[in-house]
């Protein structure tokens, strides 16, 4: 089955004449990941912006899950990305205010979609997303405030909400870019780990290219 | 949209404290808003339930809400009066089924002390038709008697059997009292909600007595020298009076006098029935007999006192003419016409027999050659000649009754009379309050055997000719005052609404302040799949959250600052709060308030949703 297809993917800023993204083709298949490379200003942002719909792309450049996000509306294109993509930032990823076990569930809770995938039950939700903790090994800080988490805690809160209701594809935004070594594997191990469970595609930008060995696809992007 | 809702108390709950001042300045905003309506409402409802079933309220012309004020509300004061031939005349109307006359205008200790009869209670309605009920005791016919309402008993720790001293005046400093004649308690009403409640109710002779010691009394020896030694003076001292001394005197007419005493309140008005007024001429006056006098105990009654008794000439002997002859009678052949002023005169006469040169006389009666008209003046007039006669010097004498031309009786104006305080005593003038003179009213409240004649009586009062009167209908006057306090009404709840609006403009505020810093929040929830129309929503409900709590926190406020100031307000205006309760009304308000907030909040919502959508995924910080 095929996650991912760009052909000829271009994608120019509003008001700009040079084009971020110019000409990007591949094809990735479900559960096959894609590391994402290059120097800063290169559109690896716009890429995501663009897979994760929240960026509009042109008709028949990109396809995810078989729909052509080029042809769908913003509010479709929010939709799809609420029930098939999780998303990880560089950085605070954590709403403040919500307990740790909360931030996880959250997508469950405000996203129907994702719910429907674990019977829409709360105490479903709930077990789900102490498992996806415990996965992660962070079962006991639950209760615990985000923030009293380190970053490379809170790095893997965002990893275990991204799986919340086993989305298709994971988009990371460099997501282990201000953890230290240990840290940054213990966020990769989790994050493999996940996907293969869930048989989710991760599409992953680094700069970091220690990480490359554990995907089969990797695209270059240059400035 | 239920964990929207949630999302939205929560992040409100972590960003607390501005969150809690804009709760607490929407709250006074609300309660601001809530209570001036409140007090407005009550404010209307509490002067409409003062009066119920007087068709008509009649007082000296003038601004009609100023009689309705200070008839019914004690608002205020009258600065003039209804003569007691007037009330005599309106009062015994076909039409009028009943009447009640008020004399207004004293007080004790910032309570309103009212000068009525038994018709007060027999017919006064508040509310629905509620009559005034005793809770205790009775009123009693002793003129010391006072029936007080329930919180002028609370207030002044006032029980039956209490002493109260009357203050000349309406405000709480009394400047002068009238320590002779305390008034005694002896029943209080049941509440009633209404200015009856903090009255003082005395007879409304015994108010006219007051008022008459007053100027009559005991102040004057305070400013007339020679007046000290003549303690006869004195109203009360009449019986103290010497009679010995009067040799040709009857003394059987003196206790005729003292029955006087009591009629202070007594309406001479009454007693202006014309032929009485030929029938008293001084000429016959040498005749005059004071056994007469006891004809004077009619006076109680008032009722059409017939001053021809006066010259009834079978008695005349006891009189001692050798005297009066001495006086200028002849002027006394002039009019003595006035009922009331018949008995002062009878009064004069005496006195000036009492041993006076007669030179003092002559001099006293030259005087009253002038007009001896007017009932209530008229009778103090009596006593002044009496004094005269007594010996005050012809200074004293001089005051007023130059002024008077007896050949001119019928066309006088009593109100003119108010000036009538000897001359001397300008320092009895209390120009800053008015009660109305001896056996006049205030005003007085009447009520219709048939409602529908209210408006045809109303225009005759209107043009009576006797008397520059106006005719109050409560319902009508009421609408008036509302149309006055309307403007001022509306004033109010301009500012209040326009604070409303002050304090959900800090809520936008606040809200526009954080969209900054929540720029990442909106981020995340936009990369888990939340639409903008959902983070449009949420920041609506953020809105909808702090205005509910301010609604709340508001009207808790509210009600307990209701409670809290119920008391003073009750003091100082005499109107009862009612404690905060929810209504059509309140709701009507808190549901403007949530949609002006949800309307002011479309701001901060719209530019957070549209920054959202901007920002995608990577807010730029």
């Amino acid at each position: 089955m095929i996650c991912l297809t760009m052909k000829d993917l271009s994608y120019t800023w509003p008001g700009q004449d040079r084009p971020i993204l110019d000409g990007l083709s591949l094809q990735l298949s479900q559960g096959e990941h894609l590391y994402v490379h290059g120097p800063s200003g290169s559109g690896k942002s716009s890429l995501l912006g663009l897979l994760a719909g929240i960026l509009p792309a042109a008709p028949d450049q990109l396809n995810v899950l078989g729909l052509d996000l080029g042809k769908q509306s913003p509010l479709k294109r929010d939709r799809f990305r609420a029930a098939h993509l999780g998303v990880i930032f560089q950085q605070f990823n954590l709403l403040s205010y919500l307990s740790v076990l909360e931030n996880v569930e959250l997508p469950a809770r405000m996203i129907p979609e994702r719910r429907n995938k674990l019977d829409g039950k709360a105490s479903a939700i709930r077990d789900e997303a102490k498992r996806l903790l415990s996965r992660l090994n962070l079962e006991e800080l639950a209760d615990r405030s985000v923030q009293q988490l380190s970053v490379g805690q809170q790095q893997r809160v965002a990893a275990a909400r991204a799986m919340m209701g086993s989305p298709e594809v994971l988009l990371a935004d460099e997501p282990s870019s201000a953890l230290d070594e240990k840290n940054r594997d213990l966020l990769m191990q989790g994050l493999l780990e996940l996907c293969k469970e869930h048989e989710s595609s991760l599409v992953l930008v680094s700069h970091d290219p220690a990480l490359a060995q554990h995907f089969e696809q990797q695209l270059e992007l240059r400035p | 949209m239920k964990h929207l809702l949630i999302l939205a108390f929560r992040s409100l709950l972590n960003r607390r404290l501005s969150a809690l001042l804009t709760l607490l300045s929407i709250a006074l905003s609300v309660a601001l808003l809530l209570g001036v309506e409140r007090i407005r409402h009550q404010t209307q409802d509490h002067f409409s339930r003062s009066v119920s079933g007087t068709d008509l309220i009649i007082g000296p012309r003038g601004s009609s809400v100023q009689v309705l004020l200070a008839s019914v509300f004690r608002i205020g004061a009258m600065n003039n009066a209804v003569s007691g031939e007037s009330f005599a005349y309106w009062s015994q109307r076909p039409e009028v089924a009943w009447s009640i006359p008020l004399s207004l205008g004293d007080s004790f200790r910032g309570h309103p002390v009212i000068g009525t009869t038994q018709a007060y209670f027999d017919h006064f309605r508040y509310g629905r038709g509620k009559a005034l009920v005793i809770a205790e005791g009775e009123w009693g016919s002793g003129l010391d008697a006072m029936l007080i309402g329930h919180r002028a008993a609370r207030d002044l720790n006032l029980k039956i059997g209490d002493q109260v001293v009357i203050a000349h005046g309406g405000g709480d400093e009394s400047f002068v009292e009238h320590g002779d004649h305390p008034f005694t308690v002896t029943g209080v009403l049941e509440p009633t909600g209404t200015p009856v409640d903090q009255g003082l109710h005395v007879h409304i002779e015994a108010m006219d007595r007051l008022h008459q010691e007053f100027e009559a009394g005991g102040d004057i020896s305070k400013m007339d020298p020679l007046a000290r030694f003549m303690p006869d003076i004195d109203l009360d001292a009449h019986d103290g009076h010497d009679h010995s001394t009067h040799e040709g005197h009857d003394h059987g007419n003196h206790e005729g006098h003292e029955d006087h005493e009591g009629h202070e309140g007594h309406d001479h008005g009454q007693h202006d029935e014309g032929e009485d007024q030929k029938g008293h001429d001084h000429s016959a006056h040498e005749g005059h007999d004071h056994g007469n006098h006891k004809g004077h105990e009619d006076h109680e009654g008032h009722e059409g006192h017939d001053h021809g008794q006066h010259d009834e000439g079978e008695k005349h002997e006891g009189h001692d003419h050798s005297a009066h002859e001495g006086h200028g009678h002849v002027d006394h052949s002039h009019d003595h016409d006035h009922s009331g002023l018949h008995h002062a005169h009878g009064h004069d006469h005496g006195h000036g027999a009492h041993g006076h040169g007669q030179g003092d006389h002559g001099h006293s009666h030259a005087d009253h050659s002038h007009d001896h008209s007017h009932g209530a003046e008229a009778h103090s007039h009596g006593h002044d000649h009496g004094h005269g006669a007594h010996g005050h010097g012809q200074g004293d004498h001089g005051h007023d009754h130059g002024a008077h031309d007896h050949s001119s009786h019928a066309g006088h104006d009593h109100a003119a009379h108010s000036g009538h305080d000897h001359g001397d005593h300008s320092g009895c003038d209390h120009g800053d309050h008015f009660h109305p003179p001896a056996g006049s009213v205030s005003a007085f409240l009447i009520g219709l055997h048939d409602r529908r004649d209210a408006l045809a009586l109303q225009f005759e009062i209107q043009r009576y000719e006797e008397e520059a009167l106006q005719a109050v209908m409560p319902g009508v006057t009421l609408l008036e005052l509302w149309e006055i306090m309307g403007l001022v009404e509306k004033l109010l709840f301009g500012i209040s609404i326009f604070v409303v609006a002050v304090g959900l403009s800090g809520m936008a505020l606040s809200l526009l302040a954080r969209m900054q810093e929540r720029r990442r929040e909106m981020a995340i929830l936009r990369a888990i799949g939340v639409t903008p129309m959902q983070i449009f929503l949420l920041i609506q409900l953020e809105a909808l959250l702090l205005c509910v709590g301010g609604l709340i926190l508001g009207s808790l406020g509210l009600a307990l600052g209701l409670k809290l100031l119920q008391p003073a307000v009750l003091n100082w205006s005499g109107l009862l709060l009612d404690s905060f309760s929810l209504g059509p009304q309140e709701f009507k308000f808190m549901f403007v308030v949530l949609l002006l907030g949800q309307v002011i909040s479309l701001l901060p919502s719209i530019l957070s949703t549209r920054s959202a959508l901007h920002d995608g995924l990577s807010p730029k910080l």
